[in-house]
């Protein structure tokens, strides 16, 4: 380039700063997202390979159904390419910490424990505290999110088994004293696995000397290959070294399992002998347990038969006893009644007698007697009358005596009739006497007989009294007697009733043992088959999770940068054409003097060059820095590894720029093409103006009829520049897009825990009974967790911990069989998602969750393989694919379960929802329901939704990288668009002004487009971004986790309000550039 | 009664870094109502500064300027916006159509803001395109597109018409009609229009000619009987 070009070329970038700027930028955030992103994924894997041989994680390891000899252990170690071996055992094991049972996965460390000895593999990563020296001591994994466990140096922890087998038939000593805090390249991932104890999931691991554990064989061989460790584990080329020394390996283990196969087959006899020696005397001892109960609950039956005849004899005798007691007293009465009626009527004769005879009688003799006594006294009188006549005539002188003769006759005479009278009166007086005497004593005799009537009737009356009083105590005695007995019956009853319970349980549970004993049997060729599975690194848990997730984010990288690549050639494109056309007289001019196009071109080309080259450089640096840290760290927060190692990735850095550079200049180049084309003389004329022309929504003339003026010309220009119409609708969807991928992002992961724990599991907790309980306690621990009020409802479930199977591909998955299909709706709703439509569970046939339906490619219809977690592996039949966000679950009737795998589903965990779910109810619940001796663990759905919703709030940080990018998206693509609309329509908004458009008026006029634009690339935007929040969650997802689907619609509101608001931002930063647009311009030429 | 428009010592300077420059040094004049008023002057008299100024584009750096009896030179920029909406009809040398407007749009986009418009088909007719109304400027020759401009400007129905030199940019011919078509508009509505022109040709066509020479009024002739732009020859 000649001097003056390159002289003319940077005066240009200084005079245009803001465009140069604009493409620098752009081409900036495009490289810091492609090259961010794509170096993300190498450095998350270098970092964790780097991880991996610093603590020398094995790259192969060794199980085998039978444990490994020392033998076995130095064969190996002779493997041609073999380093080292670590032979060591392992186990899970419960313990209880915070009143909280914990999964540990328990595994051995080899005697010498310095970092160079070849065979000490899986090495710890202490962070605090030592190494365990002796017996007894251990290491203990350090919390992370999810799987707290609140254990410091120090603490001792107890171990239980968790099984039948006594923890001390395993393990020297069951308690452990924490001396150390470690981490382990063996245990990436918060998810450890899972296993068939306690709540069976593995919880956090604990590190302690081999020596401990008791058993001869060992359970696992670690092996590490030579060389393996200078290649990155993640690369194919690892691989190749480890395939060779696997395959020798395999060919070992045939001959090794040879060996050993007579002595493992007599080893599982001698378990099964054992076992029907156990069932045996189960047997026995449960036969003879209801055989006694049996009998005593007969005694007592005919006990009770025996007192309620002895109470129905008493009832009679005291009635019949009663009746003949109450027909003597009635007789009595009878009597005395007939007694009462006799004196009645001799009474009343006697009154009559009186009435009619007695006392006329009287009355007659009384008067006769009056009468007589009044003629009595007058001749008394007469008497006294001649005594006294006479007296005179004695004492006269001469006495009369003739007279007195007369006198005495008389006197004698009147003496005669008074005796007579005086006899007359004294007969009547008898009469009298003797009248009154007579009615008297009639009457004394009656009377006499009334007394004694009385006297009867009152000793009736006490008679009768006292037998009713008798009978109402004997019959109070009787009923006491007959409600002890009613009792003694209700009592016989229910324990009859438990008996039965006990009986039939106790039978399914003896019938139950005696079916696996007979499969055992049965399949003792089966068990005994030994085999070793020789793992690689593709077998390991933690490693294959953790590449997975770096794939994920490399599926991730390959969507997003897209977007910004094609907004940036955009971008460049439109702004490049502006350039060139405003600087035609120029190139003209140049072209006039004599420069060849090529020369011409270059400065164009070369300062879209430098402005990509520095952009490129600018976003490589800051890209290659940011992103990585970022995206490590938020995935980082589900696995224990140690900070972030970013490496040099010039390949990955020279590629980006190479591609910003071409594209931009590619695009520059375009632009300045168009223009080299023409003449110099018709460059030096100014270009004709972009003509106007209908649009295709003006043939629609109803609706372009109802559009005002200003949405006409809106309408109009919007469609006259398409590239911009482009550049702005991709780069504002794209910022829609991000926007509401990462509200929704958000949206989806905290729909999981609502929708898993309140729509789907509709029940509170969770209680794993203990394995060691018989149906009957089983039965016994339901009957009274149902009395508890707190509870609303509770059902037994059978869960366990399986795998399933299609093709190469397995996992492990929750099997699920209610007790009671029906019952089991209220607790859980099985139902499609998209659909919502409920499905049962019917007999033949099987439901699946979906991500596990889906990862394993398989529907209703299919047949899977599944294991039940006891190692019977059964093909099931799917019926159908339910909706389910943690975890992966079957779900099969207890029927059709025991159709296929052959035994009856056992109920080990008990479901159940609280009529209040506060938490400190809850607490309380959980507080005595761990107390019980038949209870092992207690999961509530509150506690595993908030450790949940921990572990993945991560990926929040993925929702602020995201709008973070969409807001410079958005500020780029606006500003470049306002800026050059103005400028290229400089005349225009001049012209207006001078018609005396008011300022506000002129930037409507020019921002109802940006305005409109904007919406448009909202609403695509919208679109957009349904389709990457569907991208980025199924990439994003864990394997035991599906994200929700859906998007909240204040999600879409925020997404198109943001982009909006940047969209004003841009405007409002542009509107004093508008305002200064001077109004001469107007009467200047055309450019 | 005083003038229509009056210019009162208006002086603009404008500050060129360190350098001022009087682009008008002391300006005065009258114009009446209903006048046809030829401003003249060489390239950089100062005669398109006072067009602004008079347009209120631009404001004047001292002196006063009296429009219908308002004093424009006092007015803040909303207020210039205000007198260029309601008062006054620009015609600029170049057109000045927006290219993606029809015609009639073109007619629209100045009515539409302003008080009492006049009939928009009855102004294109005036102007003869009622023929190409509904056509874009880039499908109309130069003469038909001054004549949308003027539309435009008449439309909105103002006290003054100002014009840029209006044929500046046309061929003979069609500069003689647009000139003709102005000052028939003159003449029919008794509108003040005001022509600034470099052609000294056309000033016998003036009620006043006014000519501009270096930021100053050189002097100001005032035709009794202007002649018809038909007969002049330039």
């Amino acid at each position: 380039m000649k001097s003056a070009l390159l002289k003319d070329t940077l005066r240009e970038v200084k005079k245009s700063l803001g465009r140069f700027l604009s493409i620098l930028a752009i081409v900036a955030i495009g490289v810091a997202f492609f090259a961010g992103v794509k170096a993300a994924v190498p450095d998350m894997k270098h970092t964790a390979d780097q991880y991996f041989d610093d603590y020398k994680l094995e790259d192969m390891q060794l199980i085998s159904t039978i444990g490994f000899t020392q033998d076995d252990v130095d064969a190996i170690k002779a493997v041609d390419g073999v380093e080292g071996v670590m032979a060591v055992h392992n186990m899970n094991a419960l313990t209880i910490v915070d009143k909280r049972q914990l999964v540990l996965a328990v595994h051995g460390l080899p005697a010498d424990l310095s970092a160079d000895n070849p065979d000490y593999l899986n090495q710890a990563n202490l962070l605090a505290g030592r190494l365990p020296k002796h017996s007894g001591e251990c290491l203990i994994e350090q919390g992370k999110i999810g799987s707290e466990i609140n254990v410091k140096i120090g603490d001792t922890i107890q171990l239980t088994s968790g099984t039948n087998v006594d923890i001390s038939e395993t393990l020297k000593t069951d308690t452990y004293k924490v001396v150390g805090i470690t981490l382990s390249p063996y245990y990436l991932s918060y998810q450890k696995g899972t296993t068939n104890i306690g709540s069976g999931t593995i919880n956090n691991f604990m590190l302690i000397p081999d020596a401990d554990f008791k058993s001869e064989y060992f359970t696992e061989l670690n092996v590490s290959v030579k060389g393996a460790r200078s290649l990155n584990s993640y690369d194919d080329s690892y691989f190749d070294i480890i395939k060779p020394v696997k395959q020798r390996i395999k060919a070992l283990s045939k001959d090794r399992i040879d060996m050993r196969k007579e002595e493992i087959r007599s080893k599982a006899e001698a378990e099964i002998n054992k076992q029907e020696q156990l069932y045996t005397a189960n047997k026995n001892t449960f036969d003879t347990r209801i055989q006694d109960a049996e009998t005593k609950l007969e005694d007592t039956r005919i006990k009770l038969k025996s007192s309620k005849d002895e109470i129905i004899r008493q009832r009679s005798t005291l009635e019949t006893t009663y009746q003949q007691n109450l027909k003597e007293i009635t007789s009595g009465e009878t009597q005395l009644k007939a007694n009462m009626e006799q004196y009645n009527a001799s009474k009343q004769a006697l009154d009559d007698r009186f009435q009619n005879e007695i006392q006329p009688k009287l009355i007659q003799l009384q008067s006769k007697l009056g009468q007589n006594q009044e003629a009595y006294h007058k001749i008394i009188d007469a008497i006294n009358n001649t005594k006294v006549s006479l007296e005179n005539a004695k004492a006269e002188n001469p006495p009369d005596e003739a007279k007195i003769k007369e006198l005495e006759k008389q006197l004698e005479d009147y003496q005669n009739t008074s005796k007579v009278m005086e006899k007359d009166i004294g007969d009547l007086q008898n009469q009298i006497a003797g009248l009154g005497k007579t009615y008297h004593d009639a009457k004394a005799k009656l009377d006499g007989i009334k007394a004694q009537l009385d006297a009867a009737s009152s000793a009736l009356r006490t008679s009768r009294n006292q037998l009713e009083q008798g009978k109402a105590e004997a019959s109070a005695e009787l009923d006491v007697a007959e409600a002890q007995v009613k009792s003694g019956w209700k009592q016989y009853k229910s324990a009859k009733g438990k008996l039965l319970d006990e009986k039939t349980l106790g039978q399914q549970e003896l019938n139950n043992a005696r079916e696996k004993l007979n499969n055992a049997k049965s399949s003792i060729d089966e068990l005994a088959a030994p085999k070793w599975y020789v793992l690689d690194r593709h077998s390991h848990y933690s490693y294959m999770d953790y590449g997975s997730a770096a794939d994920r984010m490399d599926a991730i990288a390959k969507v997003f940068p897209v977007f910004f690549f094609v907004v940036a050639a955009l971008v460049c494109l439109t702004t490049m054409t502006r350039m060139v056309d405003e600087q035609r007289e120029a190139i003209g001019t140049l072209k006039a003097l004599g420069y060849s196009r090529g020369a011409i071109a270059s400065k164009y080309v070369a300062y879209a060059a430098a402005a990509s080259i520095i952009g490129s450089i600018v976003g490589c640096v800051v890209g290659m820095i940011v992103f990585p840290t970022v995206i490590f760290n938020a995935w980082g927060l589900m696995y224990s590894l140690p900070p972030v190692k970013l490496t040099v990735q010039m390949p990955l850095a020279m590629l980006t720029t190479a591609i910003a550079v071409v594209v931009t200049t590619a695009a520059a180049f375009m632009a300045v093409y168009k223009e080299l084309v023409e003449t110099p003389a018709l460059l030096m004329r100014p270009k004709a103006p972009k003509n106007g022309k209908k649009i295709m929504l003006e043939r629609v003339t109803f609706l372009w009829k109802h559009f005002s003026f200003t949405e006409k010309v809106t309408a109009r220009n919007i469609f006259r520049y398409k590239k911009r119409f482009l550049m702005t609708v991709i780069g504002i969807s794209g910022c829609t897009a991000l926007l509401l991928a990462g509200f929704g992002i958000r949206d989806s992961i905290s729909q999981v825990v609502s929708k898993q724990y309140g729509s789907i599991f509709k029940y509170d907790l969770s209680i794993t009974l203990n394995s060691g309980l018989s149906l009957y306690q089983k039965h016994e621990a339901l009957i009274d967790l149902q009395k508890d009020k707190r509870i609303q409802g509770i059902m037994p479930i059978a869960q366990y911990n399986g795998n399933i199977q299609d093709g190469n591909q397995d996992a492990a998955i929750t099997l699920v069989i209610p007790s009671d299909v029906k019952q089991y709706r209220t607790f859980t709703s099985l139902h499609e998602r998209t659909s919502q439509k409920e499905l049962s569970l019917s007999d033949h046939g099987a439901i699946i969750t979906e991500k596990i339906a889906s990862k394993l490619h398989v529907g209703a219809g299919d047949t899977i393989q599944v294991d039940n977690g006891s190692g019977s592996k059964r093909k099931v039949k799917i019926i159908g694919v339910v909706e389910n966000y943690i975890d992966h679950y079957l779900y099969m009737s207890p029927k059709y379960y025991r159709e296929i795998f052959k035994a009856p589903a056992s109920d080990n965990v008990l479901i159940a929802d609280l009529r209040d779910d506060r938490k400190t109810i809850e607490n309380a619940v959980g507080q005595d329901l761990v107390k019980r001796d038949d209870v092992s663990s207690v999961v509530f759905f509150t506690g595993m939704a908030e450790s949940f919703n921990d572990t993945i709030s991560s990926l929040n940080i993925v929702t602020v990288v995201l709008v973070i990018s969409a807001g410079l998206l958005a500020f780029v693509v606006l500003y470049n668009l306002t800026n050059v609309n103005v400028s290229e329509r400089l005349r225009e908004i001049a012209t207006i002004k001078v018609l005396g458009f008011y300022d506000k008026e002129v930037s409507a006029y020019v921002y109802r487009e940006n305005i409109l634009l904007t919406c448009i690339g909202a609403g695509t935007g919208l679109l957009l971004g349904i389709l990457l929040h569907r991208i980025i969650m199924s990439v994003a997802e864990m394997d035991t986790v599906m994200f929700g689907r859906n998007i909240e619609p204040l999600s879409f509101l925020y997404s198109v309000l943001i982009t909006i608001g940047f969209a004003l931002i841009v405007n409002i930063a542009m509107y004093p550039k508008l305002k200064k647009i001077p109004m001469v311009e107007s009467l200047k030429s055309v450019e | 009664m005083s003038a229509f428009i009056e210019f009162e010592n208006v002086k603009k300077i404008y500050q060129m870094g360190e350098v001022q420059i009087e682009a008008l040094a002391g300006v005065n004049f009258k114009i009446d109502k209903g006048e046809f008023v030829v401003i003249a002057g060489a390239s950089g008299a100062g005669k398109s500064t006072i067009l602004n100024i008079l347009g209120g584009m631009d404001s004047c750096t001292s002196g006063n300027i009296y429009v219908d009896g308002s004093r424009i030179s006092e007015y803040n920029a909303k207020e210039l916006t205000t007198y260029r909406r309601y008062d006054i009809g620009f015609v600029f040398q170049f057109y000045n159509l927006v290219q993606n407007l029809t015609v009639v749009e073109n007619v629209e986009l100045a009515t539409q803001i302003c008080k009492n418009p006049l009939n928009i088909d009855e102004t294109i007719a005036a102007v003869g395109l009622q023929d190409r109304r509904g056509n874009f400027p880039a499908q109309l020759s130069g003469g038909e597109q001054q004549r949308v401009a003027i539309a435009r400007a008449l439309a909105k129905n103002p006290k003054l018409l100002l014009c840029d030199e209006p044929t500046g940019a046309l061929d003979y011919k069609t500069g003689k009609a647009i000139l003709k078509l102005l000052q028939d508009t003159c003449r029919e509505h008794h509108m003040t229009v005001i022509v600034i022109t470099h052609n000294l040709a056309l000033t016998p066509m003036g009620d006043k000619v006014i000519h501009v020479r270096n930021g100053v009024i050189e002097k100001v002739d005032i035709n009794d009987h202007p002649i018809p732009v038909e007969s002049i020859e330039w």
